[in-house]
């Protein structure tokens, strides 16, 4: 990128009008507010497309997006959005002592001085979901939140405990074993096998609907069954992904959740490799998919499938999905090579680009601030020097809630 | 970390008769510098007021009271001018793999492991601390670590400035860790000591000397079998060349008489048969090369100290007791926790101690539940020459080299002593007394120009000069 | 036993005076050529030149003279007891008494000039007790000093509750939710409370639950803190520093020069059985070389550390009233160079001679 492009407009101060570009660009000083940026391209993750285009930012929110700008950037792009960043996903994330603990909020294992808020910035993604760790059944409530910004995850937050995060399938019961004739330590509980785990699912809905628990857990399952918190379940092989849809139309038809209004869960199915073996189901039941990384041999660490075409084929089925980089930064791995990988398997650009920004977003409430580039919501921007997600371009500075957070040219 | 051919290149360069050093590398030609020191240590003891030192081509060229500057010399002032401060048992800038790794061989060359790169945070520090130059060792948790390199820390230098030494040391280890699972690990990239060692009986230890021993041995037997060679092959080139002058006395009768022969024989139509001198003298046969031999043998004659890590009193005593004979040898005890109720005889002999200045409490997990940090003093007091190094245990700890000399005089050792310990002894121990850790007149120059007297709380570096150039300066800090 | 031994070696029956090059009364004041008289184990004055009555001895002693040094969260005589992982919390537990007097830890800790000590009990539970409060002579100063809750991952295990932050954070609302005995006296603020941490978050979240609830008492443990000194200034909580050793990361020392800079008053602790006694000075100084003012560091040795450990009225200063619990070094007590000569507590000669 030369100089001339690059323009940055910086103001010192929160700045309530337009600045003038300064004549002589420059790189941009990281911590600075910004008060206006342009591109030769802005997408807006709406569809739009401004040619030389003007995000013009106040009090980190957007004020506008115009066109007729200079051309700093070859483009710019809502910030990213990764619901499977697993952003603080560490061992203490998780109480293990119980298979469900609905009521536990994750936030208190997530460290606003970790590295991994770096990585993200740097691959683009301006806000993630961050969940506990899946070796519960249902593990707890996670937090929507900015990759960049102070050193504080409360101040970082956008959506506070609104996602209530559980897996099906294997991993919750992995290395769990019998108590029998065994020492004593957490590996001997329940469940021990995917049949255990279903059951556990099933039971604390059932639980709830029949009023036989109480507190924390009764209120929090209550507010995923009501859709008062988004339900995202980890489900990577199609029995898990059938399973988790079964689940909740049971929840959808049955009387004794109906009649108390605990039939309207909005459900994620997370990492959902396979979900394209099912797309008629999966659209027959509305349920959104989060798809887990691409890998070179088309088959996941897990053992489900999942081969370049999968996003494309969900489209065509009608099914809501969104991409995932499960929190890589690497170069050939991050959320922008996720979109990359899904345009090589069909998908169109602006399905990608919807699928890395607005449609993260909605899924879990969050577009009214994140998402897209619109006037009012945060000034999240990740700056490219090519066209987004081509394998010859790669985000070069990133700008969360109106502060340059990254710059990386040369 | 093997490198065969890397160490034959050196054993050719360096010889086998050994020349008188080696660290044959002199530094790159520098800018001349002036150093003005309030107080300048030329060695620990002797102290000059308000005094000069003049450097130019990396060497120390005057140093004296009313010095005037080289033409175009940069000119450098400070409170207090010393040597070098030198790490003699660090492990900073060999990666910890190097470090921790139990499968050298004595011919492992640990220069071949120095990362110039490594860790350069903990090298800048540890040159704001005052320390120039480290033993880059590999090999710890082997019995026998290999060839220890002695390596300036500074950035930018050339190959040749790096080592002081490229072969400097040959370090062995003797009961604790050495070889055996639980000894050190890596940790999350961080090289410490486990537990697990405290059983190793004293006979396993003491079989450990005799095998220490026997490779000494071998190696001086290795070194006499080269030299016994080297004279038979002087020897039979001597008599190969009497025989052709002599040839070449006679050569125009031999032609003569040849040609005779061989017209005769066309005379008689009989076919010339040629004359076939059998060779007189044969060549003796090359001996075996062995690498290791090879390394020995330069221990052996004395050429590189063996630094002997080693603690307990059977042991030492074995030691002391198998190397009394081996005329030329530089031994040096390294860590010698139990080497004061020796310390007479070490005086004696003129062996060395390189003491670990770490405290270490009872975390210590060797054979030892607690560190006693007056052993420099009780050695000293004995008339033992000790060195002080920061225990090889984390490369962070060089850093602090200077507190924990400070340390050691808090434990009885006086503190011209504990200066000598990072300089003058630390720089013999590795033997390279010749280049560095005085500041006198042909020594190269590795100098620390400090804001107060070396080993005092709030001492830092101002200026640190290695290898004739400034390659620290307040600006930077 | 070891009490008796030290009264033989007592500085005699009636008024003693010590005369030294000079005396700190703390880590800000100095009395060139000072005397500090001792009567019955205590300071009775402090001065340039006293008044003293006939047959008062006077002991010329050559070098300085400070307090005797605090050691916070030191686990000396309790080895291996003070550590019990299997329940959540023993909110009623003392490591008082656990505490074997005759261990050899406290000679070596008087042979570092220490005289007071503050054993904490193994953060390996959500509260695993009370704190004592000893001299190293072995006599028990307090056997309820702070009460110890951890909000560091080492309360976390995979062998019972919580394995998880955040049930760790529920448990603790709860234990403090409805309260008793020594989490009441805690609550209530008559027992200050100890609070384990190691990362930042950690050390955030114990602020965050000691603004909630109005408690008082020191952070220990986390030695990036110094990074948060302008949260933890505000908090109104102590700080204990850990140390580190030789090689302690400069990000860490960094640190510790940030705590003094924002006024936090902290002491310096030795964390572990493992860690040597000798660190306690060593890591001072190694602040000291990365900025920390002189005073600072001396203070954090004596009269903060004491006052963190609860002994603001009795030691820590050389003060008249306070207990004599004095070290004569050879130099200044901030130079590693220095070591103690002699060591008293309560008036007692307990390590050394001053000649």
């Amino acid at each position: 990128m030369s100089s001339r492009q690059a323009n940055l407009t910086i103001a010192a101060f929160a700045a309530a009008f337009l600045c003038v570009a300064p004549a002589q660009a420059e790189k941009g000083k990281v911590g600075q507010k910004v008060s206006s940026v342009s591109a030769k391209k802005v997408y807006t993750g709406t569809g739009k497309v401004l040619e030389g285009g003007v995000v013009a930012i106040s009090g980190g929110k957007i004020d506008s997006v115009s066109g007729g700008g200079s051309e700093e950037f070859h483009a710019i792009t809502p910030g990213l959005v990764d619901l499977g960043a697993r952003a603080g996903a560490i061992l203490w994330s998780v109480e293990q002592s119980n298979e469900v603990t609905a009521r536990l909020s994750n936030s208190a294992a997530l460290d606003p001085w970790g590295l991994e808020w770096d990585r993200l910035v740097k691959s683009g993604v301006t806000t993630v979901l961050a969940t506990p760790l899946d070796q519960n059944v249902v593990g707890g409530l996670s937090q929507v939140l900015k990759t960049a910004g102070e050193d504080s995850i409360t101040a970082r937050t956008v959506r506070k405990d609104s996602v209530l995060r559980g897996a099906m399938g294997q991993q919750p019961s992995q290395r769990n074993s019998p108590a029998f004739g065994r020492p004593t330590d957490f590996y001997a509980r329940r469940p021990t096998t995917r049949m255990g785990v279903e059951w556990e699912w099933r039971s604390a809905f059932h639980k709830t609907a029949l009023g036989q628990n109480e507190g924390g857990e009764r209120e929090t399952l209550m507010k995923a069954l009501k859709g008062e918190v988004v339900l995202s379940i980890a489900a990577w092989t199609t029995q898990d992904i059938r399973t988790a849809v079964f689940a909740v139309e049971e929840i959808k038809q049955k009387e004794l959740f109906r009649s108390q209004g605990l039939d309207k869960p909005r459900v994620v199915i997370d990492a959902a490799a396979e979900a394209w073996k099912e797309p008629q189901l999966l659209a027959r039941s509305g349920i959104p998919v989060v798809l887990p990384p691409f890998t070179a041999t088309g088959r996941t660490r897990e053992g489900a499938l999942l081969p370049r075409n999968a996003a494309d084929e969900l489209r065509k089925a009608g099914v809501v999905f969104a991409l995932s980089a499960h929190g890589s930064g690497a170069y050939d791995s991050n959320l922008a090579v996720q979109a990359g990988a899904a345009m090589s398997g069909g998908l169109p650009f602006d399905e990608a680009l919807k699928a890395v920004t607005s449609t993260p977003a909605r899924l879990v409430g969050a577009d009214a601030r994140v998402g897209s580039l619109e006037e009012g919501k945060d000034a999240d921007l990740a700056l490219w020097n090519g066209e987004p997600f081509e394998p010859t371009s790669r985000v070069v500075a990133v700008i969360v809630d109106g502060v340059l957070v990254w710059d990386g040219r040369d | 970390m093997h490198h065969p051919r890397a160490w034959l290149a050196a054993a050719l360069v360096a010889g086998v008769g050994f020349p008188a050093s080696l660290w044959a590398q002199e530094p790159a030609q520098g800018n001349a510098l002036l150093i003005r020191a309030e107080h300048l240590i030329v060695k620990p003891g002797v102290v000059l007021e308000n005094a000069q030192v003049s450097v130019k081509d990396g060497r120390i060229v005057a140093v004296g009271v009313d010095l005037q500057p080289l033409p175009g010399a940069q000119e450098v002032r400070g409170k207090w001018v010393s040597a070098g401060l030198i790490d003699a048992w660090s492990t900073l800038g060999v990666d910890p793999e190097s470090v921790a790794d139990g499968n050298v061989t004595p011919a492992t060359r640990s220069a071949d492991a120095v990362d110039p790169w490594l860790q350069a945070h903990l090298r800048r520090e540890a040159l704001r601390a005052g320390v120039v130059a480290v033993r880059a060792q590999a090999g710890l948790a082997a019995r026998v670590g290999g060839v220890g390199a002695v390596v300036r820390l500074a950035e930018g230098l050339d190959d040749a400035q790096r080592f002081v030494a490229r072969d400097a040391v040959m370090w062995a280890t003797v009961g604790l860790g050495a070889g055996a699972p639980g000894g050190f690990q890596i940790v999350d990239g961080e090289f410490v000591q486990m537990p697990g060692q405290r059983g190793m009986d004293v006979f396993e230890r003491i079989d450990m000397v005799d095998r220490l021993l026997a490779q000494v041995v071998a190696g001086r037997g290795y070194l006499v079998a080269m030299n016994e060679h080297k004279h038979e092959l002087a020897e039979w080139k001597k008599k190969v060349s009497e025989k052709e002058a002599e040839l070449e006395k006679d050569a125009k009768k031999a032609k003569k008489d040849r040609d005779k022969a061989e017209s005769d024989a066309k005379e008689k139509g009989k076919p010339f048969e040629e004359k076939k001198y059998k060779e007189d003298f044969k060549k003796p046969a090359d001996p075996r090369f062995d690498e290791d031999s090879e390394a020995w043998s330069l221990v052996a004659d004395g050429a590189i100290p063996l630094l002997v890590h080693v603690n307990r009193d059977a042991e030492l005593r074995a030691l002391l007791a198998g190397l009394e004979g081996v005329g030329r040898l530089r031994l040096v005890v390294a860590g010698g926790a139990e080497s004061a109720r020796h310390a007479k005889h070490l005086a004696k002999q003129g062996v060395a101690v390189l003491v670990n200045a770490l405290p270490m409490g009872s975390g210590r997990s060797d054979e030892y539940d607690a560190h006693d940090l007056s052993l420099a003093a009780r050695l000293g007091k004995d008339g033992v020459k000790v060195a002080i190094g920061s225990g090889g245990m984390s490369p962070d700890a060089t850093r602090d080299l200077a507190l924990l000399a400070a340390q050691l005089v808090g434990h009885g050792l006086p503190r011209v002593d504990a200066m000598a310990g990072v300089t003058t002894n630390a720089a013999e121990v590795l033997g390279v007394e010749r280049a560095m850790g005085t500041v006198e007149v042909g020594k190269h120059a590795d100098l620390v120009v400090w804001n107060a007297e070396p080993l005092s709380t709030a001492a830092s570096a101002e200026y640190v000069v290695s290898a004739g150039r400034v390659v620290l300066a307040p600006e930077q800090q | 036993m070891m009490l008796a031994t030290f009264l033989v070696l007592a500085l005699g029956g009636g008024d003693v005076a010590l005369r030294a090059d000079k005396v700190w009364i703390d880590g800000s004041t100095s009395i060139d050529k000072g005397m500090v008289l001792v009567r019955d184990g205590r300071i009775v004055e402090v001065g340039a030149k006293l008044d003293l009555d006939e047959g008062v001895r006077v002991v010329e002693c050559q070098g300085h003279l400070t307090a005797g040094l605090v050691a916070l969260g030191a686990k000396v005589g309790v080895a291996d007891a003070a550590l019990d992982p299997t329940r959540p919390a023993m909110p009623e537990a003392r490591v008082a008494h656990a505490l074997c007097r005759d261990d050899a830890g406290f000679a070596a800790l008087r042979a570092q000039g220490v005289t007071s000590v503050v054993i904490t009990p193994e953060a390996a539970k959500l509260v695993p007790g009370a704190t004592a409060v000893a001299k190293t002579s072995g006599a028990l100063v307090s056997e309820r000093a702070h009460l110890s809750v951890v909000f560091g991952a080492s309360a976390l295990s995979l062998n019972r509750e919580p394995t998880s932050y955040a049930r760790q954070g529920e448990m603790l609302s709860e234990l403090f939710a409805r309260p008793e005995g020594a989490l009441l006296a805690a609550k209530r603020g008559q027992l200050p409370i100890l609070f384990e941490v190691q990362s930042k978050p950690e050390l955030r979240r114990a602020i965050e639950f000691a603004r909630e609830r109005k408690l008082t008492g020191a952070l220990s443990g986390a030695p990036l803190a110094g990074e948060l000194a302008k949260e933890i200034a505000e908090s109104k909580l102590a700080v204990v520093v850990d140390a580190g050793g030789a090689g302690e990361p400069r990000r860490e020392a960094l640190a510790m020069v940030e705590l003094a800079k924002a006024g936090v008053p902290f002491g310096f602790g030795l964390d572990g059985p493992r860690n040597p006694w000798q660190n306690l000075r060593l890591v001072a100084a190694l602040a000291v070389r990365h900025g920390m003012p002189r005073q600072a560091a001396h203070d954090g040795l004596t009269r903060t550390a004491a006052s963190i450990a609860g002994l603001s009225e009795r030691a820590g200063v050389v003060k008249a009233g306070f207990d004599a619990d004095l070290v004569l070094w050879s130099g200044d007590p901030l130079e590693l160079s220095s070591a103690p000569k002699a060591v008293w507590i309560e008036g007692a000669l307990v390590h050394g001679a001053v000649q």
